[in-house]
């Protein structure tokens, strides 16, 4: 599973360095040592950095939500200016019914690719998903009700994506987008 | 990723990650641990920030020699228990002050805390944020392209103006989007920077060919040589239309030599059965396969025109094409309405209308030709009530005002014409047949003068727009008679002539005085014709 898991990754490696580097950067923002300065792994560490687990709640929702979130920002605008470009308008190398070039096919193609790359790696790894999970909802959890129900959507969310992310399967659903886009 | 504790060997998890259950397991213990002890965890979180305050740069941690933290080093020898130590340097004992089974000794964890950030991380940020920036900007320059196309087209087929069935406004926003590709063009000094996609060039085809007809398509791919296109996953849904047009082109160019002599002839001399048997002959020959067998059958039409036939027998040629092709309306259905006109099978005239209206709710003709059958038949509140409609889909359109003022002009309520008029030629662009019905209501108000102006703006607008017809060319003439502009009236007269009609019996007849405009322009057919 790890190898699907690397090629994942290295299939959206532009995304994968940068959080590793934002999840760098919220270890530093939040207190967290961090083991290993090395962003570009090819193991199971590939788009994450080896950090210790935070101990209060805050601090472990906003390391898990941070990195993604500032991934999802960046990645958001590449990713509608290209689908927009190539996907819902069909712009392609050559314009068809002139015969005549435009360059700007591969600007919407780099941004497209960045932006899937950069929407594939907004989730936390599994276990600080299940740690904030644990600590929201965990048997020995003393956390307020309201907190439980205003992280609840974002929480499961992450739940969510990171099993997905950790599985490859937000790669099938981007090319399944990509797909759609073109034939729809 | 966590930390991989390797000396947990029991759960058989190698150099893979931990088990997410052993993980939440110990940091319930911790959490019980922690509990047990009181410790409230703003003391807790004050501690990790002291601890962060009095981080250590990272290098100093690699660097044994110079430890000048404060922290003991000890020798393998000084700690009995292997599993002391710290399993990052090795050398000092492992800080369980943290917790119970935690790894590393206090300095590592010190030098972990202040564990510096790569620069090519930070350029690979500050790229991101520029491409991200970047994106923007493009995606606000694509998105004023590809709004008119979604107002067209919606989303996924869903939406928008084409299933609305709005073709002509669908057509008019895809020529926008190629517009806005163009202003941006021009303002970036760029050829080509942007452009609508090859994708929406295919979906206005696609409307293209509903609005008007697939040979319209066909015209437009005819331009276009390279055959290897129809392999694009967007453009091979136009290789039919292509393939439709060069059955066409077979069609006219077997079909042109069997006409073409007949062109100029006198209808009586037209031999219609010989043609009629020629053109049969097509559709059993060798070459058969090549041709359309429905346009055959619309030659059969012409040939009908030629000997002059009559409207029975082009309708049966049109209702055959009908039968071999039913899909094919854009080519049967506007000419069936004519032919039940010219036939005066009003309610027959109105299903047709009614089959092109619910394909195209913006077929301003097909609205007009429903609108005058409802007059003919004295039913003007139907009659305004399929003028509403038009309205409704064609908001602002100068045909909307020319036909309701058309249709109060018929029904007698002349003011109310004139003012429709009025309104339409000063809410819209005006256009050739909102001036003509504005000359024919100022002449029913015996404003001869003011008829003649507006029917010369008819006469201009029509040259211009290239939508001359002969209803307009017998109006100019009724006013210019009236109006003693000889000229114009010999010339108009002329014109009529020289395309093989002759002055419109109405016309001759209120220039000779024998009948009224009022009887002429007032119930009936209310036209010149």
């Amino acid at each position: 599973m790890s190898m699907i898991y690397i090629i994942g990754k290295v299939l959206t490696l532009p995304g994968a360095y940068l959080k590793t580097f934002w999840e760098h950067f919220a270890c530093r923002l939040l207190g967290l040592p961090v083991e290993t300065t090395n962003y570009i792994t090819y193991d199971e560490r590939l788009g994450h950095v080896e950090h210790e687990f935070p101990k209060t709640l805050p601090r472990t929702f906003l390391f898990c939500w941070l990195p993604g979130l500032v991934n999802r920002l960046l990645g958001v605008p590449m990713l509608f200016a290209g689908a927009l470009g190539i996907l819902y308008l069909g712009v392609e190398p050559v314009i068809r019914e002139s015969g005549e070039k435009t360059w700007i096919f591969y600007v919407y193609l780099v941004l497209l690719y960045l932006g899937i790359s950069f929407m594939c790696n907004i989730f936390p790894l599994v276990e600080d998903a299940m740690l904030l999970w644990d600590k929201l909802y965990g048997a020995n959890s003393k956390v307020n009700i309201v907190w439980k129900i205003l992280l609840f959507i974002p929480a499961a969310c992450m739940v969510l994506g990171s099993y997905l992310e950790q599985y490859s399967v937000n790669i099938l659903l981007a090319a399944a987008f990509v797909v759609a886009g073109l034939l729809l | 990723m966590a930390f991989i504790d390797k000396k947990n060997d029991e759960f058989g998890t190698g150099d893979d990650i931990d088990p997410v259950d052993e993980i939440l397991k110990r940091i319930n213990e911790n959490q019980i641990e922690m509990h047990e002890a009181a410790e409230p965890a703003a003391q807790e979180t004050a501690a990790e920030e002291t601890a962060q305050a009095n981080e250590v740069p990272a290098d100093a941690v690699n660097d044994e020699e110079q430890d000048d933290t404060g922290y003991e080093d000890e020798d393998e020898e000084e700690i009995a228990d292997e599993s002391e130590r710290c399993a990052r340097c090795g050398k000092r004992r492992r800080d369980t002050s943290v917790a119970e089974d935690y790894e590393f000794c206090a300095k590592c964890r010190q030098g972990m805390l202040a564990a510096p950030l790569k620069w090519q991380g930070f350029v690979a940020a500050v790229c991101a944020i520029i491409i991200a920036g970047a994106a923007v900007v493009f995606w606000a320059f694509t998105a004023v392209i590809a709004l008119p196309v979604f107002e067209a087209g919606g989303f996924f087929g869903a939406g928008g103006l084409v299933a609305e069935k709005r073709l002509d406004d669908a057509l008019g926003s895809y020529y926008q989007a190629q517009t806005e590709a163009d202003t941006l063009n021009t303002q970036f000094k760029m050829k080509n920077l942007f452009t609508p996609g090859t994708k929406t060039f295919v979906k206005e085809m696609k409307v293209t060919a509903l609005a008007s007809g697939p040979l319209s398509v066909g015209q437009t791919l005819s331009t276009i040589k390279n055959e290897k296109i129809y392999k694009n996953i967007w453009f091979k849904e136009l290789k039919p239309y292509n393939e439709m047009f060069a059955k066409f082109n077979a069609t006219q160019a077997v079909v042109g030599p069997i006409v073409q002599a007949y062109q100029e002839t006198e209808p009586a001399d037209v031999p219609y059965d010989d043609l009629v048997a020629q053109l049969e002959a097509l559709k059993t020959g060798p070459d058969a396969a090549k041709y359309e067998l429905y346009f055959i059958e619309y030659y059969k039409t012409y040939a009908a025109v030629l000997a002059n036939k009559g409207a029975e027998t082009e309708l049966m040629h049109m209702l055959a094409v009908k039968e071999l092709a039913p899909q094919e309306k854009w080519l049967y259905n506007l000419y069936l309405a004519d032919c039940y006109k010219r036939l005066e099978r009003y309610d027959d005239m109105i299903a047709v209308c009614d089959d092109i209206i619910a394909d195209n709710t913006n077929s301003v003709q097909a609205y007009s030709l429903k609108a005058r059958a409802y007059c003919t038949k004295d039913d003007y509140d139907k009659a305004l009530a399929v003028s509403a409609e038009m309205a409704k889909y064609n908001p602002a359109n100068a045909a909307g005002y020319a036909l309701n003022a058309e249709i109060y002009r018929r029904k007698g309520d002349v003011e109310t014409a004139a003012a429709v008029c009025a309104e339409g030629l000063a809410g819209s662009d005006g256009s050739t047949e909102l001036f003509r019905q504005q000359a024919i209501v100022l002449l029913l108000k015996d404003d001869i003068k003011g008829a003649y102006d507006a029917v010369n703006s008819a006469y201009n607008s029509a040259y211009y727009n290239q939508d001359t017809t002969i209803e307009l060319i017998n109006t100019v003439a009724l006013c210019a008679s009236l109006a003693g502009e000889t000229e114009m009236f010999t010339e108009t007269v002329n014109f009529i002539e020289q395309n093989g009609f002759k002055l419109a019996d109405n016309v001759a007849q209120i220039i000779a005085g024998t009948k009224t405009a009022r009887e002429v322009f007032i119930g009936g057919k209310g036209d010149v014709l």
